[in-house]
């Protein structure tokens, strides 16, 4: 089974979002969660971790954009495993009040992009939403990368100060994937996402910490399917044996969704 | 017909880890994956400090499969003088035909005027500058266009296309016609992007070996949407050899 842990819901019923515009894309093509689930038929996904695009622009209705990602998931629960976001600098508690409707309302985990939502990783303004997280051992996917905001060794430091939850690097801390690496070996509940992971970023990552903290990930529908043909691939060079796979493809992720 | 304007070699070095290669088996890899012409360059310790050693390994290489290979000189911009030495011996002697330069493992910015001396004497050889591109911030794209805009006649290569900079990267190739794209470690969204902006022209395949697959990396390219075949066979091929005036080739 293959579950890929970093897929966005990349509508715009729920507000505007940048990426493929600010990339140089043509246009704004939009995933609605049957276009969603066809993407993840052509690229041979069984299942993905999923959250919203447009909710991580901080001039969009965030609640909107989660209960849009918790419908999605109620239409095809076998292929959605919902996360929610919220904005924790705008107001520490009303963000954590807004991941506890969601998680009451069926979200497994929590998605923070630290870039885009304008607070460095290690913000103490995350401090209520982490604690919950922890206190419910619900993991939290962070995008890494792109400093000054998504750094890993941030990322890293929030993972200390909350060892109960989950932390994943979104990303596998692209260009500081090295640190990504290094949290991972200093910290047990850090765990590494493929997409962005080179061939010899995954070889040296799993010479250090094994592979069972590492997930797959994609990035779709960024991309598209011929993405995560591109990310299948890193992974099937850089790991060739089988019971690897099976573990990075998806044994690592469902053990961390309850 | 595939060429990879980025693989590097060197016996034994270290990045992040230790890396054994063999020539032979280089050869082997190249041939078994379609690969017809590839641009060396030293990799570890080879391109960052022991330059010297670096240069002559891979001559060493372009001497024993000349048909195989195309040498690019590893100089570390603050060996200064003795590195622009070092470089016109690597044309003369050795018939390199670009130079390398690796901001993070050389330690200078891209744009640093420490580096102008030596990417004169590369362009007054025709020698193609590539940079190893993206990482903040040392060799950010903006960076990287700040030096070939200083030097319109020249040729610059920015290697991986600017990694996680991506959105940096259309306006610097749209700011510096003289400035190509190597597509090796980045997305397909990203790359896509770039060749619906400026259709295939500015592409330049490259595999990263042994850093990255050539199976992944050349299965990237195939998979890129919206284009043709001759639009594909430019990334792969054509426009390495325009730029490196290879016409007469095969």
């Amino acid at each position: 089974m293959i579950v890929d842990a970093h897929v966005h819901l990349m509508t715009d019923s729920t507000g505007w979002y940048a990426y493929k515009k600010s990339a140089g894309g043509s246009d704004a093509r939009t995933w609605d969660a049957s276009a969603t689930v066809r993407l993840l038929d052509d690229s041979g996904i069984d299942q993905c971790w999923l959250f919203t695009l447009s909710g991580l622009y901080g001039f969009n209705d965030c609640g909107a954009a989660n209960d849009e990602v918790i419908e999605a998931a109620r239409r095809y629960p076998d292929r959605f495993v919902p996360f929610c976001t919220a904005f924790p600098n705008q107001d520490p508690a009303t963000a954590a009040a807004e991941i506890r409707r969601c998680l009451d309302a069926g979200c497994k985990g929590v998605k923070f992009h630290p870039w885009l939502q304008s607070f460095p990783a290690n913000s103490a303004y995350l401090y209520p939403s982490l604690e919950l997280c922890a206190r419910r051992r619900i993991p939290v996917l962070f995008h890494t990368g792109t400093p000054p905001y998504s750094q890993p060794f941030q990322v890293m430091e929030q993972a200390r100060r909350f060892p109960d939850a989950p932390f994943v690097m979104g990303h596998f801390g692209k260009i500081l994937s090295l640190d990504a690496i290094r949290s991972a070996e200093l910290c047990p509940n850090v765990y590494l996402e493929t997409s962005g992971a080179q061939v010899a970023d995954l070889q040296f990552a799993a010479e250090r910490i094994g592979v069972d903290r590492i997930l797959f990930g994609t990035d779709l529908p960024i991309g598209g399917a011929a993405s995560a043909r591109w990310n299948m691939a890193k992974i099937a060079s850089a790991l060739p044996d089988a019971a690897h796979q099976r573990a990075v493809f998806g044994e690592n992720a469902r053990r961390l969704i309850s | 017909m595939i060429f990879d304007f980025h693989c590097h070699y060197s016996p034994a070095f270290f990045r992040y880890r230790e890396y054994q290669m063999e020539l032979d088996a280089l050869v082997g890899e190249i041939g078994r994956h379609g690969v017809d012409l590839a641009v060396l360059g030293p990799a570890g310790e080879y391109a960052a400090y022991s330059t010297d050693e670096g240069n002559a390994f891979v001559a060493d290489a372009v001497r024993r499969f000349p048909d195989r290979f195309i040498g690019f000189a590893a100089v570390n911009p603050w060996s200064r003088a003795a590195g622009i030495d070092a470089l016109r011996r690597a044309h003369g002697e050795h018939g390199f035909r670009g130079l390398v330069l690796h901001p993070i493992l050389q330690g200078f910015e891209a744009n640093d005027p420490l580096v102008f001396p030596l990417v004169e004497a590369a362009l007054a050889l025709d020698m193609v500058v590539y940079v190893t591109g993206g990482a903040p911030y040392l060799a950010m794209p903006y960076k990287i266009a700040d030096l070939a805009g200083r030097y319109p006649e020249g040729h610059f290569v920015m290697g991986h296309a600017g990694w996680d900079f991506h959105f940096d990267v259309p306006y610097c190739l749209e700011a510096c016609p003289n400035l190509w794209a190597e597509t090796s470690k980045n997305g397909l969204a990203n790359l896509e992007a770039l060749a619906r902006k400026f259709g295939p022209s500015r592409l330049l395949f490259g595999s990263d070996y042994p850093f990255s697959s050539y199976a992944g990396e050349i299965e990237k390219i195939r998979l890129l949407p919206g284009l043709d075949d001759p639009g594909r066979e430019r990334i792969f091929s054509t426009n390495a050899r325009q730029l490196l005036r290879l016409e007469s080739a095969p």
